[in-house]
């Protein structure tokens, strides 16, 4: 992903009950849908995944996919939060999905490696899970 | 026949080293919508407060600061303090997290306040560094925006294989 320090960067903290509902729009300026749920690893307090609902921008009614925190661009634009994700039609369409509230299965790296490989963010074991 | 025995003794090892490592913690991922709310006790078991709520430094993901409404305990009416998510203690109670900060009253009453929601005042290190200080975690400077720092990445530590 080609990311240039400046466009980056929200220089504010995110309160976490305030980022549900954001809209995220793709590099082509399409509105793929809004955050869900943020997933946070409980050791060490990094959200590893947000969770995506994808609108009808699929045509496929509406899709939960879980997308690596790093995918995302996050930026400030006047004054507002934007979250950016470089991802087409396509690429969401093949994106693995969430089905309801099973965040338990998206603990261990077994599950979550994949994700990352998919969306191209580099997967960092868990201290713990590097210890093993 | 003896290849198989060392084997499985070092199977049971590894689990019982698992085992070790994950009582105490919390071996799921945390929905953050499920946070607010959560009641906070101390090692006496003494309730503190609630999670008000959970900050995150936008670039590398990182919960900076969960925010503790403390209530009554203090007997100062409701006060807010910021709290670094690693100086909690994180254990499963049934489906959810049980949260544990190491406090008492003294402790939060002189704790860094949060007015209202101007969280934005959290995010310089200047601000927030004291507050780490304070309950005693160490200070890691936020990762740069895409790559992982250097240290990381030149770490000798081999990533494990699946």
């Amino acid at each position: 992903m080609n990311t240039t320090e400046t466009e980056r960067g929200a220089a504010t903290l995110l309160a976490a009950s305030e980022i549900k509902g954001t809209k995220v729009t793709n590099f082509q300026n399409q509105e793929i849908g809004d955050i869900d749920e943020v997933l946070i690893e409980p050791d060490m307090g990094q959200v590893r995944f947000a969770v995506l609902s994808v609108g009808g921008f699929l045509g496929l009614g509406s899709t939960r996919v879980a997308v690596p925190w790093r995918a995302f661009q996050i930026v400030k634009a006047s004054g507002k939060v934007k979250c950016m994700l470089d991802a087409t039609r396509e690429h969401l369409e093949k994106a693995p999905r969430v089905d309801g509230k099973n965040y338990e299965r998206l603990y261990p790296a077994a599950a979550a490696e994949p994700i990352f490989v998919y969306w191209d963010v580099e997967w960092i074991a868990e201290p713990e899970t590097a210890a093993r | 026949m003896a290849l198989l025995a060392v084997v499985l003794v070092g199977a049971n090892l590894a689990s019982a080293a698992d085992e070790k490592k994950t009582a105490g913690s919390y071996p799921a991922l945390v929905a953050a919508s499920e946070i607010k709310g959560t009641g906070v006790k101390n090692l006496k078991n003494e309730d503190l407060g609630k999670i008000e709520e959970v900050l995150i430094e936008p670039d590398g993901g990182q919960v900076r600061f969960v925010v503790v409404e403390v209530g009554g305990f203090l007997g100062l009416g409701a006060t807010k303090v910021a709290v670094p998510w690693t100086a909690f203690q994180l254990s499963k109670d049934g489906n959810k997290p049980k949260w544990v900060l190491d406090a008492d009253k003294e402790r939060l009453k002189n704790a860094p306040k949060v007015e209202g929601k101007n969280y934005e005042r959290l995010y310089t290190r200047a601000a927030a560094e004291p507050v780490f200080v304070y309950w005693r975690i160490i200070w890691v400077e936020p990762s740069p925006s895409t790559s992982i720092s250097p240290s990381l990445s030149s770490s000798p530590s081999p990533s494990p294989s699946p």
